[in-house]
């Protein structure tokens, strides 16, 4: 969506620009520096682009900037963004906006508004208006950015490129305590903002507008050339759309039907004195307990017995009798009464949160990058490599990646969900499953059948996780047959060699664990492993000389008169040669001596 | 044909060379027969030091060239000389247009971009090694398990 306005570099304002206009009078600047993000906008041949074709988006990028001191923000105080420009004609055609403000040293977003939300132009002053961003969250940095976005419904919009001055600034009210007190209309009576926000923001004005104007013209690549436009300068492609539009891909939910609702099935989560007064009910040894208890055979109706990383993560629960196929332990003629935690949710969600845009940068801001390994580590299910595109801004040294993943408490089956928030985007790049299921013995029933039977009766409108569920534990009693000992091997492998690894790492996609019925026991290697996802990155190093970028120059692509270039050693990928006084022989070994090597 | 010799110091890749101080001209120099522009071969008498000398400029041509080791022959010895035709041109050629391939600085005089880091670069020395780093996501699943039963039942 930048794209929009990071094409067309020759409009944007210059710092001399901005400087003048701070001369001239166009924003205050008193001693407490209060304009941090104040730019000019100059008419935008692409903005009215922009504005020509629905759905009426305008973006504005703010840059990085930088703070002389750290810029720390009180949880709960309210910031806003400025717009100010000259006869501002209609701007409430604007319907919607989106901003977010971000830091490099935030794990994400510090403050991101929900899409469409309603534009709340404050500011009785003509030419100002305001976008409030409410009780921001505890920041301090050193470094800021922010972006918004607007959206209109085509009533109007087009009036907005007809200024000549159009600013857009960051603001702190700065006496806008928590509870809402303060007024607006002071920000413009020479006070300061951000500052009375402890110790306030005191912007270096030169790197703030020079950033800003870097974002804007996208120095690092160049303008991005669209059809229809000169390409002399910048290569470009052929005739394709150039849409980069980029959706947001929230992710999976869990199944809307609730097996645990249907009344066939139900989940405990019995703590190990329960599981002690479990074991003594189901061996009792009251005769006529056990005869009663014969005819209506429990064993039969426990589908399986394990765990699962799911500590806290239980939600509200139910406590009830244990309830067992019709047989209940409610102290009655079936035994003593076992009270237990009844599991209300069949699925649960776990959120393990982002690495931050330090951490994910450009080791090298080079092709490097893109020829480095990214592996995942996801507990019970092992390691997944990842691109690099996938978790790089395209435009910048940094990049996101967040994971998260569900479990289903009926199965253990576990699905990790990798999230790019690279580009300011936010999508599932990948998804990964296994099981987290630990299964333990209770019994010499094989409840494999009897698992399936029970949950497809019961919940047979939602196949998916019966397929998964039987997968499982098809893997379970197909792979599991070795004993405590080898599991332990298994665990210690993980510290060996790479193939050692992948082979265990087969083995936790498809094996969930049981513990064997005779004495033998083997485990899900997942349960022994890290439980903490983590990020693997493998980059190449390379030898670089002092002297390799003036001996050998850097690859470009770039079409281009020589003369436009600087001192300094060029190679031609090929050259149009309009020489009229060399012979034949004099223009190839001109051409020999640029594609061979020149310092121009 | 008047020569006038120099001895430039600069690569001989360099557009615009500095030339110096002349170190000899000549005049009334004879060409051999049968010659190539861009390869002349200059016939010198005895007397003539041309120790330092490895470039000349024949100024009837306009041309630059290349110095040639010295040959001699009963008669004196003989200069050959191939064209520099970067210095010989370097008006014209930065009025040409072309793609380019590689190029020492980012930007061009216009502040414009030239390189680009995210081509491959076959030049690069890339080590049979690896940096291998980790980074630990701020939360995982819990480290603490929870016991769960599956039975049936009302």
């Amino acid at each position: 969506m930048a794209d929009e306005i990071l094409r067309d570099g020759e409009e944007h304002a210059t710092e001399a620009d901005v400087i003048s206009n701070i001369n001239a009078g166009n924003v205050a600047l008193d001693n407490n520096m209060t304009y941090i993000l104040g730019k000019i906008i100059r008419p935008y041949t692409n903005m009215r682009r922009a504005l020509e074709q629905p759905p009426y988006m305008l973006t504005i990028p703010m840059g990085v900037v930088g703070a002389e001191d750290s810029i720390k923000f009180k949880s709960g105080y309210t910031v806003g963004i400025t717009y100010e420009g000259g006869d501002i004609t209609d701007l409430n055609a604007w319907k919607s906006v989106q901003y977010w403000i971000a830091s490099p040293y935030a794990e994400d977003n510090i403050y991101t508004t929900a899409a469409g939300t309603p534009c709340n132009w404050r500011g009785s002053v003509s030419s100002r208006w305001n976008v409030e961003v409410p009780n921001i969250p505890t920041m301090q940095t050193d470094e800021m950015s922010a972006c918004f976005y607007m959206y209109g419904d085509g009533a109007g919009e087009s009036t907005v490129w007809d200024y000549n001055n159009l600013w857009f600034g960051m603001w702190g009210s700065h006496a806008k305590s928590p509870d809402g007190t303060a007024t607006w209309t002071q920000q413009y009576g020479g006070q300061n903002d951000f500052y009375n926000i402890e110790n306030g923001l005191k912007f270096n004005t030169a790197t703030c507008y020079q950033s800003f104007i870097d974002a804007l013209a996208g120095n690092e690549y160049g303008p991005i050339v669209y059809p229809g436009e000169n390409t002399d300068d910048y290569g470009g492609g052929g005739d394709g759309s150039f849409n980069d539009i980029d959706d947001i891909v929230q992710g999976g939910h869990a199944p809307t039907i609730n097996p645990l609702t249907l009344g066939f099935v139900k989940v405990y989560n019995p703590s190990e004195s329960d599981c002690r007064a479990i074991a003594a009910w189901l061996w009792s040894d009251d005769f006529d307990q056990n005869i009663k208890k014969n005819f209506v055979s429990p064993f039969e109706n426990i589908i399986s017995f394990g765990y699962m990383p799911l500590h806290g993560k239980l939600g509200t629960m139910q406590q009830e009798n244990m309830i067992v196929g019709n047989c209940q332990a409610n102290g009655g003629d079936y035994g003593p009464a076992i009270p237990l935690n009844k599991v209300m949710t069949h699925a649960v969600q776990i959120d393990c949160g982002s690495l931050s845009r330090e951490k994910i940068t450009k080791f090298w801001n080079g092709f490097l990058d893109y020829n480095s390994t990214f592996t995942l580590w996801l507990p019970y299910v092992g390691y997944r490599s990842i691109r690099a595109d996938d978790i790089f801004n395209k435009n910048d040294k940094y990049g996101g990646v967040r994971v998260s993943c569900w479990i289903d408490i009926l199965t253990g089956l576990i699905v990790w969900e990798v999230h790019s928030t690279a580009n300011n985007g936010n999508k599932v790049i990948a998804s990964f499953s296994g099981n987290c299921l630990s299964q333990m013995p209770i019994s010499g029933a094989n409840f494999m059948s009897m698992y399936n039977q029970q949950l497809s009766a019961s919940v047979a409108g939602n196949q998916n996780i019966i397929n998964k569920a039987g997968n499982a534990l098809s893997g379970v009693l197909n792979a599991a047959r070795g004993n405590f000992a080898g599991a332990a091997n298994n665990f210690l492998s993980i510290l060996g060699n790479n193939e050692q690894d992948k082979l265990i790492d087969r083995q936790k996609e498809t094996a969930a664990p049981e513990y064997g019925r005779a004495g033998n026991m083997s485990a899900n290697a997942g349960s022994y492993g890290y439980r903490t996802p983590y990020f693997i990155k493998s980059r190449p190093l390379c030898s670089i000389p002092n002297l390799h970028t003036h001996l050998n120059g850097i690859p470009s692509d770039r079409s281009i008169t020589l003369g436009d270039l600087k001192s300094g050693y060029t190679e031609m990928q090929t050259v149009e040669l309009n020489i009229s006084k060399a012979t034949n022989e004099e223009l190839e070994a001109i051409r020999d001596a640029l594609t061979n090597g020149t310092f121009i | 044909m008047t020569i006038t010799f120099y001895n430039v110091l600069d690569d001989p890749r360099v557009l615009n060379k500095t030339l110096g101080s002349p170190l000899l001209t000549l005049t009334d120099v004879k060409l051999k027969d049968n010659v190539d522009v861009m390869n002349p071969v200059l016939e010198l008498k005895n007397d003539v030091n041309l120790m330092n000398a490895n470039y000349f400029y024949i100024t009837e041509w306009n041309k630059y060239y290349f110095k040639i080791p010295n040959e001699t022959n009963n008669l004196g010895f003989i200069v050959r000389g191939k064209e520099d035709v970067r210095y010989t041109w370097r008006n014209e050629i930065l009025q040409q247009r072309g793609i380019v391939g590689r190029h020492e600085n980012s930007t061009d005089k216009n502040g414009k971009p030239v390189y680009n880091c995210f081509l491959n670069d076959d030049r690069l020395m890339v080590e049979n090694r690896q940096l291998v780093t980790a980074l630990t996501f701020p939360s995982g699943l819990p480290d603490t398990d929870e016991i769960i039963m599956v039975v049936n039942g009302r």
